[in-house]
């Protein structure tokens, strides 16, 4: 099996744990704890590729938005092959800030892959692209709108990144 | 990193190296470790977090923390500097209790040519760092509902501010542009009944002819009065709009025994917008550049193409143009640049286009000046994405 590392990036508390609990293990941290350092999760992708015939193994590193841009000069980052990156729907800074980190990751790691996630879609119940900042709207990276809460779109959002991944890889 | 602590499984160590090798353990609280070859080939492990790996299988694919990391790992043999490698607060995959991190550090052992990967417990965190933690999200939270807040407020006082001036807007039009009318309907009425009592029932009609002429005129103005007072009050759908068939249409249905030649050019997308707002824009500046139009066989060029999140659309005629002077006060109500009894319409049609173009969050501005060049450009900037 192909594995492949892939990072969660975001501002604190825009529910990057939750995405990765709630695809790995169907459920949502029940009291909030800040990831300190990096938590590691391991979920296997199928039915992917043209006929959907291939998977690829997920090692998502679901780091302490903390780091901000450094994150990219940090150990953690390096030898990752995709990432998603995570805003907060109804906190307009983390929107503005999934795209400083979409420039660092491109300046970073050119060529690989990522997808823009805006989380928290239940709060405001349909996607609506006039919340998105302009950067973001006009962005030609994949964009999904999900709710890690709701169960929405999660899996969608890293079949996208790990479907790029391997048609980049050929 | 003491090199003597790479020696400690081998049978020659000498006791004193054997003590600095367990030294070096001890103070890293090392739990588990391996020695690797030049290839990342595992050759001997120890402790439990390494039992699983398989002997001769490649670190960086038996370890999902190292996974993708052979370049950096490579580099610590040619860059000293770099040496060694931590892997601090790891938790592991799928672990469900944060209880368990540790930290991985890789030294290259030149003498040996080998790497060392010692796995070691790492200091747990407090309950107070994870409180302060959630205490920096919670307020980094509240902050932006903060700033939310404010901007809906900022909105409301915007709009608040927009109306006050529409209500000042249509006082001024009511008292003042359907006063002339109403006066000149009053002054025929008069000089009609003056007419009968003379016996001269054809200076009567005249009068009267006048009278309804005013009061149709004043009856235009009130139906466009309504059209421009409904402006950002409707409440339009948004939905997938093929702009190039929109103005297709609007085209064929002005443009049909006009004598002038309207020309569609640039990019015409489908966009999820506005449909009857773009209706109105397009249609008063395509029927303004025919209407107002001096000549008989003009041509009018109607382009649009996209440039970064709007479509800018241009209207152009090479009709008589519009001076300088005149390049705000045709964007008010009733302001027309030939006499009210010449023009043909109430006046109202780019005060609509203004209004509306800007009710969606878009601009316009006119470009013309007959002292230098025939012709007038009308440009919208409309946004491709709606805002809320």
């Amino acid at each position: 099996m192909t594995a492949r590392k892939l990072l969660l990036l975001g501002e604190i508390g825009v529910g990057k744990t939750s995405l990765v609990r709630r695809l790995v293990h169907d459920e949502l941290p029940t009291d909030y704890r800040a990831t300190m350092g990096v938590d590691l999760y391991r979920y296997e992708i199928a039915g992917l590729g043209e006929g959907g015939g291939k998977a690829l193994e997920l090692v998502v590193w679901d780091l302490d938005g903390n780091y901000g841009e450094s994150i990219f000069q940090h150990v953690y980052s390096k030898g990752a092959s995709g990432a998603l990156i995570v805003g907060d729907v109804m906190r307009q800074s983390t929107l503005e800030h999934m795209v400083r980190l979409a420039d660092g990751f491109t300046e970073a790691m050119p060529s690989r892959q990522f997808t823009f996630v805006v989380n928290k879609l239940d709060l405001v119940g349909e996607p609506e692209a006039g919340l998105l900042p302009e950067r973001l709207r006009e962005a030609r990276q994949p964009l999904v709108w999900t709710s890690a809460l709701a169960a929405t779109n999660v899996l969608t959002a890293f079949r996208q990144v790990a479907d790029a991944i391997l048609r980049r890889e050929g | 990193m003491p090199s003597s602590a790479v020696k400690a499984e081998t049978p020659e160590a000498s006791p004193q190296r054997i003590v600095d090798a367990v030294g070096f353990l001890a103070r890293e609280r090392a739990c588990s470790m391996a020695w690797l070859d030049e290839e990342l080939r595992i050759l001997q492990q120890f402790g439990p977090l390494t039992a699983e790996l398989g002997q001769g299988a490649t670190i960086t694919s038996s370890l999902d923390v190292l996974l993708g990391l052979d370049e950096e790992l490579a580099a610590l043999k040619l860059e000293p500097e770099r040496n060694p490698l931590a892997i601090p607060n790891v938790l592991p995959p799928n672990a469900r209790s944060r209880g368990e991190r540790m930290t991985l550090t890789i030294y290259w052992i030149a003498d040996e040519k080998r790497y060392l990967l010692l796995i070691t417990r790492a200091a747990s965190f407090a309950d107070i760092e994870y409180r302060l933690a959630a205490e920096v999200r919670a307020r980094a939270i509240a902050e932006a509902e903060v700033a939310a807040q404010a901007r809906v407020v900022q909105r409301i006082n915007q709009e608040l501010a927009s109306a006050n001036r529409d209500l000042q807007e249509f006082a001024s039009v009511i008292s003042h542009d359907l006063r002339a009318p109403l006066r000149g309907l009053r002054y025929a009425a008069m000089d009609a009944k003056t007419a009968l009592g003379q016996g001269d029932t054809r200076k009567a009609a005249t009068d009267l002819d006048s009278a309804l002429s005013l009061a149709r005129r004043m009856s235009g103005m009130l139906t466009g009065l309504l059209d421009y007072a409904r402006v950002g009050r409707k409440v339009d759908a948004a939905e997938p709009v093929d702009t190039g068939e929109l103005v297709a249409s609007i085209v064929e249905s002005i443009a049909s025994g006009s004598g002038h030649s309207i020309h569609v050019e640039g990019e015409w997308p489908t966009l999820v917008t506005v449909a009857e707002p773009l209706d109105i824009i397009l249609r008063n500046l395509i029927d303004n550049a025919v209407k107002h139009h001096d000549r008989q066989n003009g041509c009018i060029r109607v382009r649009a193409e996209q440039e970064g999140g709007r479509l800018l659309v241009s209207v152009t005629d090479d009709g008589p143009g519009i001076e300088p002077a005149w390049h705000e006060a045709i964007f008010l109500p009733f302001r027309q640049l030939v006499d009210a009894d010449e023009a043909d319409g109430a006046g109202i049609g780019l005060a609509l286009v203004k209004k509306t173009v800007e009710r969606f969050g878009g601009a316009i501005e006119v470009q013309s000046d007959p002292s230098r060049a025939r012709g007038t450009t009308f440009r919208v900037a409309w946004p491709l994405t709606l805002s809320a």
